[in-house]
């Protein structure tokens, strides 16, 4: 141990002005992160302090690689030249010191930096331990490829061929291979859930051997062959890992908040739409179908509550034909703005309506999603062609899942209040009042989470989309929901395209499109602000129950 | 054990070239002993079997009793290398590179590494990137004697020196091996002059084959440069005795090296060869001499033999 020290102090001190460069980079990114969001002009239409945040992020991805080649390489296991060869120094001791040396400063120290500038800027702790998981995830993948390839490497340019002909392969493996891939059966690599994770166990382990290896026994060709088995097992772990999201089976209705025996379920024949689309395999390949699809109408529930059509399993019976079955398991229907009246559920919004305390929500526009669409049967063209008669009843069981808005935060609408959401911590910056209505700036530090998750399939407008902000004035009974917004973010992390969060931070402006109430705009006075508070809704699971569906008539014979 | 190093029937390839073949070869303990040979002859490639950095593709070599080929950080600690190929951490000055050596070496003698640099005149402080090739291998060379090695391997220590840091070098490891703890250097190089010097045994290596392998002292005891005078015009004997190597004639004289001379026998053996020989001049050679000889006389053995 004493010796792996011995080493790992000796690569400290070999690399003191780059490593001290690197501190100086991670420091600077901190700054950027801290300071930046200040700097951003929300009137301009480009923000610099983006490119300098960008230019950091690369630039520190860049050093991590660099690092990590000057660690393994200045005390190289290829060839027969290195100093250390002829030294009393063990192989193992040697491969653990680079291990260790790459780890320490690579990952565990921009790690902490991360730690300490998230927490100082408010974040929750939970999301800053999983934002900085995360990150030093994404630092151990690049420190772990980096330093197997610079262990079958002698210099920076070797290096860097071997690095081009990996990515090469990654991107093959990942394009041209992925349909196929995709169809294997997964690596089971316990306990690891999202493809990121999966990928960066399989290059650990990859790592530790490879490097152990070629310390060891100093065979180039071998350990090559090891990387890119190393390589290939590390993106088939990824790419047949399951669904990115919380693919759990719903919950049961929880008791007591709806009596699903006083719900129905009904559809009018002629709000039943019938449409084609196309869609394209794994394999790339396009086929095309026609799908039946209606707004389905509930009865019997209370108005705070929410009732999504989640799965669906059809048997329709069309002419002389057989009957055929159909089913989709999960989000069977799609939160839509709808045209008619008819159709407008105003479910999600009259629960909205409920948890901020039976207020007025004083809409703006029909823009607001308003009624859950559903797919109700949906058949390739060519099995459709096939029939005598496309057209027919639809018996269907329908499991609806229940969902209740609640409000998770609420301050009172002024400068430096702070609520925290799913955008991240919102600190109010400025409130102006404008001819159309509020403006609201916020400088958010966020942990961004793109990994979708059952809730994000209420919403259907993606990660997140399901959480609402609102302002509301308690005293006057009304509410405002968020119209608009334009966002600027600064990215911790420039590999966070490849993880399921991303720290950063950032601003918002927040845009509460002043009323209308009656055909008349609403007056939002001085007084109806200075009482209002800003509020964060998201909604809370029920659980599903199930209800059969009869349509009377389905006809695919005459699609739009 | 029996000696430091021995080879049998070393043979190591490099893809289709056989850098070296069948090479069995023996240090004394607590001889100097030099492996000399033409650039290309094997000399490097054999060290690096020796010090394990090159596996071989056929036959044995133990150092220090160990089999090459298991030699590990134990045996290390009983042997010091110093290599013109060897990688030197630049970024350090002499100081930064002993005390990075020392932990690993129990038998680190740090008063001895301090006298040893001072002998060499090694400055201590300076980066090593901004030394001279010369105080490079000085420092590499007080690294690897700091310890009191068993055994100390030098390949090409010499090369590109100035004279003055071949004197020190050379002076360096003459003190060293003439203490009180027994010790062998082997020492590979093509500069004789130099090795001539420190070596009391001679191994001379030529297309990766070991041709000769004895004490200094004999080898010098039995070459010897010979001129016979002539009454007539002489032509070269034949055929000519086995130990005689370059012979050539030349009006009325004959010019050869012998390599098998004995003093008392010299006279009697030239004359009953060349006919009418009047005077015979014997000179000594010097090492330098008798490896030009030896590496003419591989050429003409086989002409082609670079291009193997």
């Amino acid at each position: 141990m004493n010796v792996i020290v011995h080493l790992v102090r000796h690569d400290i001190r070999a690399l003191r002005l780059p490593l001290t460069a690197w501190l100086a980079l991670l420091l600077a990114q901190a700054a950027v992160m801290a300071f930046g969001p200040g700097l951003i002009d929300p009137e301009a239409p480009f923000a610099a302090i983006q490119s300098n945040a960008g230019f950091l992020s690369g630039a520190r991805l860049a050093f991590t690689i660099l690092l990590t080649v000057l660690i393994v390489q200045r005390d190289s296991p290829v060839g027969t030249t290195a100093f250390w060869l002829t030294r009393p120094i063990q192989p193992a001791a040697m491969a653990a010191s680079k291990l260790i040396s790459t780890v320490l400063l690579l990952a565990a120290m921009p790690a902490v930096v991360g730690w300490l500038l998230f927490t100082a800027l408010g974040l929750p702790q939970g999301d800053v331990l999983d934002g900085v998981w995360q990150f030093v995830i994404e630092q151990i993948m690049v420190v772990g490829l980096s330093a197997m390839g610079a262990a079958i490497t002698a210099t920076i340019p070797q290096f860097a061929v071997v690095a081009v002909a990996a990515l090469l392969l990654i991107s093959m493996l990942i394009g041209q291979a992925r349909p196929f891939i995709q169809d294997l059966p997964a690596l089971p690599v316990a306990g690891m859930a999202t493809p990121l994770a999966r990928w960066a166990v399989v290059t650990v382990l990859g790592t530790v051997a490879v490097l152990a290896y070629q310390y060891s026994r100093r065979r180039v060709v071998s350990a090559a062959a090891a990387v890119t088995g190393v390589l290939v097992l590390g993106v088939l772990s990824a790419l047949t890992a399951g669904a990115p999201f919380d693919a759990g089976a719903p919950a049961p209705l929880r008791a007591g908040v709806l009596d699903p025996g006083a719900v129905t379920l009904d559809v009018e024949p002629t709000a039943v739409r019938a449409e084609w689309g196309t869609t394209n395999d794994r394999r790339g390949r396009q086929t095309r179908y026609r799908y039946a699809s209606a707004v389905l109408r509930t009865f019997g529930a209370p108005p705070a509550i929410v009732l999504q059509p989640w799965s669906i399993a059809s048997t329709w019976h069309p002419g002389d034909d057989l009957a055929i079955r159909w089913q989709r398991l999960r989000a069977a229907a799609y939160l839509r703005s709808v045209q008619r009246n008819t159709d407008d559920d105003g479910q999600p919004l009259a629960s909205i309506a409920q948890a901020l305390g039976n207020v007025k929500l004083l809409r703006p526009v029909r823009a607001e999603a308003s009624a859950f669409d559903t797919t109700l049967l949906s058949l390739p063209e060519e099995q459709v062609s096939r029939l005598s008669s496309a057209q027919g009843p639809l018996d269907a069981t329908v499991t609806l899942r229940a969902w209740r808005y609640r409000v998770v935060d609420a301050v009172p609408l002024a400068v430096e209040s702070a609520v925290s959401a799913r955008l991240g911590r919102l600190t109010l910056t400025a409130i102006a009042r404008t001819r159309d209505g509020v403006i609201v700036d916020v400088r958010r530090v966020f942990l961004q989470r793109l990994m979708w998750t059952s809730a994000d399939l209420f919403g259907s407008g993606g990660v997140g989309s399901a959480e609402r902000l609102a302002i509301r004035n308690t005293s006057r009974k009304q509410a405002i929901l968020l119209g608009g917004e334009s966002s600027r973010q600064l990215d911790y992390s420039l590999a966070g395209g490849i993880s399921s969060t991303q720290l950063g931070t950032g601003t918002k402006r927040l845009r509460f499109v002043v009323p209308v109430d009656g055909g008349h705009q609403v007056e939002l006075d001085d007084e109806w602000l200075a009482g209002a508070e800003f509020i964060v809704l998201r909604p809370e699971d029920l659980g599903v129950f199930t209800k059969p569906l009869r349509v009377e008539w389905v006809n695919l014979e005459n699609v739009k | 054990m029996a000696h430091p190093i021995e080879t049998a029937g070393l043979s190591l390839r490099y893809g289709r070239t056989e850098a070296v073949r069948n090479l069995t070869m023996e240090v004394p303990e607590g001889s100097v002993y030099a492996l000399v040979g033409p650039n290309g002859a094997g000399k490097t490639t054999t060290i690096k079997s020796l010090m394990s950095l090159l596996r071989p593709s056929s036959g044995r070599a133990s150092v220090l009793g160990i089999d090459s080929r298991h030699a590990g950080p134990a045996s290390l600690q009983r042997i010091g290398y110093v290599s013109e190929n060897q990688e030197v951490p630049l970024w350090m000055t002499a100081s930064d590179l002993l005390a990075y050596c020392a932990p690993f070496y129990p038998s680190w003698d740090s008063a001895f590494a301090s006298t040893l640099a001072k002998q060499l005149a090694l400055p201590l402080d300076k980066p090593l990137k901004a030394c001279s090739r010369g105080t490079r291998m000085k420092a590499a060379l007080v690294a690897s004697l700091a310890y009191h090695p068993e055994l100390l391997v030098l390949d090409e220590p010499f090369a590109g020196l100035d004279a003055l840091v071949r004197e020190e070098f050379t002076q360096g490891i003459l003190e060293v091996a003439g203490g009180d703890r027994p010790w062998t250097v082997f020492i590979s190089s093509h500069d004789i002059d130099e090795v001539e010097r420190l070596a009391d045994w001679i191994g001379v290596i030529n297309e990766g084959r070991l041709e000769l392998a004895e004490p200094v002292s004999s080898l010098l005891a039995r070459f010897r440069r010979i001129e016979v005078a002539t009454d007539s015009d002489a032509s070269v004997p034949s055929p000519l005795p086995a130990s005689w190597l370059l012979a050539e004639s030349s009006g009325r004289a004959v010019r050869f090296v012998e390599n098998r001379f004995v003093e008392s026998e010299c006279g009697v053996r030239v004359r009953s060869v060349v006919p009418g020989a009047r005077d015979i001049l014997v000179t000594p050679m010097s090492l330098r001499e008798i490896f030009v000889v030896l590496a003419r006389v591989f050429r003409l053995a086989d002409p082609q033999g670079g291009a193997r």
